[in-house]
C-alpha cells in the first residue's frame, strides 16, 4: 500500500439549497464516530488511506455533503414529525443508498467490525428502539449483517423482526429513488424546508419511529436443542441463518413477491404468534403532498362582550365540615345543617375547535359550551388564505363573543391550535378537547396522512380529548362536572388513518382513551 | 459571449467597463481568464497592450528605449507609452500583470504613467516631446494577491474599483465538454483543491482517447480518485 493520502474533494460538490464554497478537510482513522461532516462550517473529517473501507466512507461523507440538511437539521426536527434519532438513522440510509446508486460498493465494504459487538449487546440489554435504530442505518452496508449476527446470537427472533424492518426500510427508499427526487437539494415551496430529498428520510423515520415505539418481542424461553442449534450456527458459520436470510434477499434484489415472501416466516411460534405480521402491517405514510406542514398559528383576540353566567373561579357553597360556622341560619333552613364553608373551583379547560369547511356550529352551542362548563377557553381555528388570522378566541373567562367571525375555509392550523390549547389551559388538571372531524390538513395542502398521524400522537401524549362533534364535547364537559373522566370519541378520518398505518384500530390499541358505549 | 446569466464577478466586470471606468483591479485565483479579459472586454479598439511585470524588468518595458536598428538607435516605446498613444486618436489600453512583482524603479514609473490624466505626463529624453495619454485611455491590473492590503496603498489608491474574478468567464467554459464546466467554474476557486481550466482542458481531451480513470491520472495524479469520486457523487441522480 503506497502512502498517498486521498483527501475527498467536496468543493466539487454542488447544491441547489447552499451557495458552494472552501471546505476544510482533515484526515482520521477509518473508525465509527470519527468521520464527520460539518455542512454549515464546511468541514469534513474522514480516512484517508488508501483501503476500499476508508474510499466509502469518504464517499458516505461525500454524500451528505451533497444531501443532507445543513442548518436546516433543528427546523425539520422542529416539525416534530419524527424525532432526531430516527431522522439521523434514516439519513444513514438514504446517504448509503445514494452512494450504492453513484457506483461505491457499500454493502461489500461499509463495516468497522464492531457491529456484531453492537447487535449482541443490543439484544442483550433489550433494547428494541436503539436495535431498530441501528439496524435502520447500517441497512445496505456491511454493517447490516454483522450487526445482525450480533443480534441473533442473543435472540433469533429480533434478528428476523429486525431484517425486515430495515429490508423494508431500505425497499422504501429504493422506491423513492426510482419515483425521482431522493438527493434533490432544493427548497420546497410550500414548506420553504430544504433540502426536499430529505421528505422521504422524515416520512420513513416517521414509519420507523412507530416502530421502534412498539412494545419489543417478548424473550422466548430457549429450549436446550435451539441452545445448541445457536452455538453451532455462531461457531461454524457465524450466523449462518442471518446469512442466508441475507443472501436469499439479495437474491430477490427487487421489490417484488419474493422478497415480500422471504420475510414471512416472522412470527412464528407461540409466545410471538402475530407479532410480525402486525409489523408489517405498519406502513410509512405515502406523501402525497410533498412535504406537509402546519401554518403559523395567528390569534385574533375578539372583544368578548357577553356575560355567560356561571361559575368562572372559585366559590364558596356549604358544607357540613368545617372550621367556622359562618351559616349559623342554615340550622334552622337546612335540613342538612350545612353550616360551614367550603370552596369550590372552576374545571376550566380548553375547546379547541375546528372551524373549517367541513365543520358547523353556531353561537347557541358556543353559549351552551360555556353554561355546561363556566371558565372554558373556546378556541376556533381555520386557514382563510394566505395571511391574516387563522384562529379566533370565541370565549374566555366566562364571557363571549357577540357574533362569531368568518370561518368555515380551510384547516391549516390543526396542530398548532392543539398545541396552543395543551399550554394555555388553566391548571394541569383541566381539559383539552379537541372537536375535529380529523380532515388535517396544512395550508393550501389536501388531506395527509403524516400531519393526521402526528395530531393523534400528540393528543394521546397530553391527554387531549378528541371529538367529531361539539355536542359531544358538551356531553364529555357534562361528564367531567360529575367528576367523570372525559373520554375521546375518534373521528371516522383519524381511526382510518391510524388503522392503515399501524395496521390496528387505534380503539384497541389505546381502550383506556375512548367513549364508553361509542359503537364504531 | 453566452446567452446565460454572467456570474456576478464577470457581471461586475461588464458593468465597470461599460460605465466609463478607466482603472479597474481584477485579482483571484489564477487561472479564470483575467489577463484575456483585461485585454479583450469592453472598449479595446485602440488596442490593448500587455505589460507583465517581473523582479529583472527595467523601464524600458514601461516607456520604452533606444534600441540598435540597422546601425543606428531608434526609440522602441514601453507598453505603457504604446496604451497611452492607443491608436493615434484614442487612447489603448493597459494590462498590468502582477504589478506587485515589480521592482522599484519599475513601480514608481507605473505609478506615474497610471496617474488621473490630469497628473500623468512623460517626457521623451531624445525627442523632448512631453507625452499625456489620450482621452479614452484605461489601465486594468491583474493580481493573484487575495488581500489588497497587501498591495502598497499608492496602488490601490489610483486603482478605486477592484473585482474578485473567482471563477472562468462563461465564454472560456465553452472549450469544454458540458459536463466539465460548471465543474471547472466552481473548482477554479477551491483553495489548495483548485483545479485550473487548464488542467480540464487536458483532462477534456485525453478522456477522448483514454478511459477517463486514466486521464485523470495522468492530469490530476494523486488527486485522480478523489476527484472521480467527487464527481460521481455530485452526479447522482436527483
Amino acid at each position: 500500500m503506497s502512502d498517498v493520502a486521498h483527501y475527498p474533494e467536496p468543493e466539487i460538490l454542488t447544491r441547489r439549497d447552499r451557495e458552494g464554497g472552501r471546505w476544510t478537510v482533515e484526515g482520521c482513522a477509518p473508525k465509527r464516530g470519527l468521520p464527520f461532516t460539518n455542512i454549515v462550517d464546511r468541514i469534513m473529517k474522514t480516512p484517508v488511506d488508501e483501503s476500499d473501507m476508508s474510499r466509502v466512507i469518504r464517499a458516505h461523507e461525500m454524500m451528505h455533503a451533497k444531501v443532507s440538511p445543513g442548518d436546516e437539521w433543528q427546523a425539520w426536527i422542529d416539525r416534530k414529525v419524527a424525532s432526531e434519532e430516527a431522522l439521523r438513522s434514516v439519513e444513514e440510509l438514504r446517504v448509503n443508498l445514494l452512494c450504492q446508486h453513484a457506483g461505491f460498493h457499500m454493502r461489500k465494504h461499509l463495516s468497522d467490525d464492531g457491529e456484531t459487538a453492537d447487535g449482541e449487546r443490543a439484544a442483550a440489554l433489550r433494547d428494541w428502539r436503539g436495535a431498530v435504530l441501528m439496524a435502520v442505518a447500517c441497512a445496505g452496508t456491511a454493517s447490516h449483517k454483522k450487526f445482525l449476527t450480533g443480534v441473533r446470537r442473543h435472540d433469533r427472533f429480533w434478528g428476523k423482526c429486525l431484517l425486515d424492518i430495515s429490508k423494508r426500510a431500505e425497499r422504501f427508499m429504493e422506491r423513492a429513488y426510482r419515483q425521482g427526487g431522493l438527493a434533490d437539494t432544493s427548497v420546497d415551496n410550500t414548506s420553504s424546508m430544504a433540502p426536499r430529498g430529505f421528505a422521504h428520510t422524515e416520512r420513513i423515520a416517521e414509519w420507523i419511529d412507530r416502530i421502534a415505539s412498539m412494545e419489543p418481542p417478548q424473550p422466548e424461553p430457549e429450549t436446550v436443542e435451539d441452545d445448541e442449534k445457536d452455538e453451532n450456527e455462531a461457531g461454524t458459520t457465524g450466523g449462518g441463518e442471518v446469512e442466508k436470510a441475507e443472501d436469499s434477499d439479495e437474491k430477490s434484489n427487487g421489490t417484488g413477491e419474493g422478497r415480500e415472501r422471504a420475510h414471512s416466516n416472522i412470527g412464528v411460534g407461540p409466545a410471538r404468534e402475530g407479532y410480525g405480521e402486525r409489523l408489517k402491517k405498519v406502513t410509512p405514510d405515502r406523501q402525497e403532498y410533498g412535504v406537509p406542514c402546519w401554518g403559523v398559528l395567528e390569534i385574533e383576540k375578539l372583544p368578548l362582550v357577553t356575560l355567560v353566567p356561571g361559575t368562572v373561579g372559585k366559590k364558596r357553597i356549604p358544607s357540613q365540615t368545617g372550621r367556622n360556622p359562618r351559616r349559623l341560619h342554615r340550622i334552622l333552613t337546612d335540613p342538612q345543617m350545612r353550616v360551614f364553608d367550603r370552596t369550590i373551583k372552576g374545571m376550566g379547560g380548553v375547546i379547541v375547535l375546528d372551524a373549517s369547511g367541513s365543520m358547523d356550529f353556531t353561537h347557541r352551542e358556543i353559549r351552551d359550551i360555556l353554561e355546561a362548563a363556566p371558565g372554558v377557553t373556546v378556541l376556533a381555528y381555520s386557514q382563510r388564505g394566505e395571511e391574516g388570522p387563522n384562529a379566533w378566541i370565541l370565549a374566555d373567562k366566562g364571557r363571549m363573543v357577540d357574533e362569531l367571525p368568518d370561518m368555515n375555509a380551510g384547516n391549516g392550523v390543526d396542530l398548532p391550535a392543539i398545541e396552543w390549547g395543551v399550554k394555555h389551559k388553566q391548571r394541569p388538571s383541566s381539559p383539552v378537547i379537541w372537536v375535529s372531524d380529523g380532515g388535517v390538513c396544512g395550508p393550501s395542502q389536501g388531506f395527509s396522512n403524516a400531519l393526521a398521524l402526528q395530531c393523534i400522537r400528540y393528543c394521546l401524549r397530553n391527554n387531549v380529548i378528541v371529538v367529531p362533534h361539539l355536542e359531544d364535547a358538551l356531553k364529555q364537559l357534562r361528564h367531567m362536572r360529575q367528576g367523570r373522566k372525559g373520554r375521546t370519541k375518534w373521528p371516522r378520518q383519524l381511526r382510518y388513518v391510524y388503522q392503515d398505518a399501524n395496521g390496528s384500530s387505534i380503539t384497541s390499541d389505546y381502550p383506556s382513551t375512548e367513549m364508553e358505549g361509542y359503537e364504531h | 459571449m453566452s446567452e446565460q446569466k454572467l456570474p456576478d464577478c464577470w457581471q461586475r466586470f461588464a458593468e465597470v467597463t461599460e460605465n466609463g471606468i478607466d482603472r479597474i483591479i481584477l485579482f483571484g485565483p489564477p487561472g479564470t481568464g483575467k489577463t484575456f479579459a483585461g485585454l479583450t472586454h469592453g472598449d479595446v479598439e485602440a488596442g490593448a497592450y500587455r505589460l507583465v511585470c517581473t523582479e529583472d524588468m527595467t523601464n524600458a518595458d514601461v516607456t520604452g528605449s533606444f534600441m540598435l536598428e540597422g546601425g543606428n538607435f531608434k526609440w522602441v516605446s514601453g507598453s505603457a507609452l504604446k496604451a497611452w498613444e492607443g491608436d493615434g486618436l484614442r487612447g489603448g489600453r493597459l494590462v498590468v500583470d502582477e504589478i506587485d512583482k515589480a521592482g522599484g524603479d519599475v513601480f514608481a514609473t507605473l505609478l506615474a504613467m497610471l496617474d488621473t490624466p490630469e497628473s500623468a505626463s512623460w517626457e521623451n529624453p531624445q525627442s523632448g516631446k512631453v507625452h499625456r495619454p489620450k482621452e479614452g485611455f484605461t489601465a486594468v491590473m491583474t493580481t493573484n494577491v487575495e488581500e489588497m492590503r497587501e498591495l502598497p496603498p499608492a496602488l490601490t489608491d489610483r486603482f478605486p474599483v477592484r473585482i474578485r474574478i473567482d471563477q472562468p468567464h462563461p465564454d472560456a467554459l465553452l472549450i469544454l465538454s458540458r459536463d466539465l464546466r460548471p465543474l471547472a467554474a466552481r473548482m477554479a476557486d477551491a483553495g489548495e483543491r483548485r483545479i485550473s481550466l487548464r488542467q480540464f482542458m487536458s483532462f477534456d481531451s485525453l478522456r477522448k482517447g483514454l478511459e477517463p480513470e486514466r486521464a485523470a491520472e495522468i492530469v490530476f495524479g494523486d488527486r485522480a480518485e478523489s476527484i472521480l469520486d467527487g464527481i460521481a457523487v455530485d452526479g447522482v441522480s436527483s
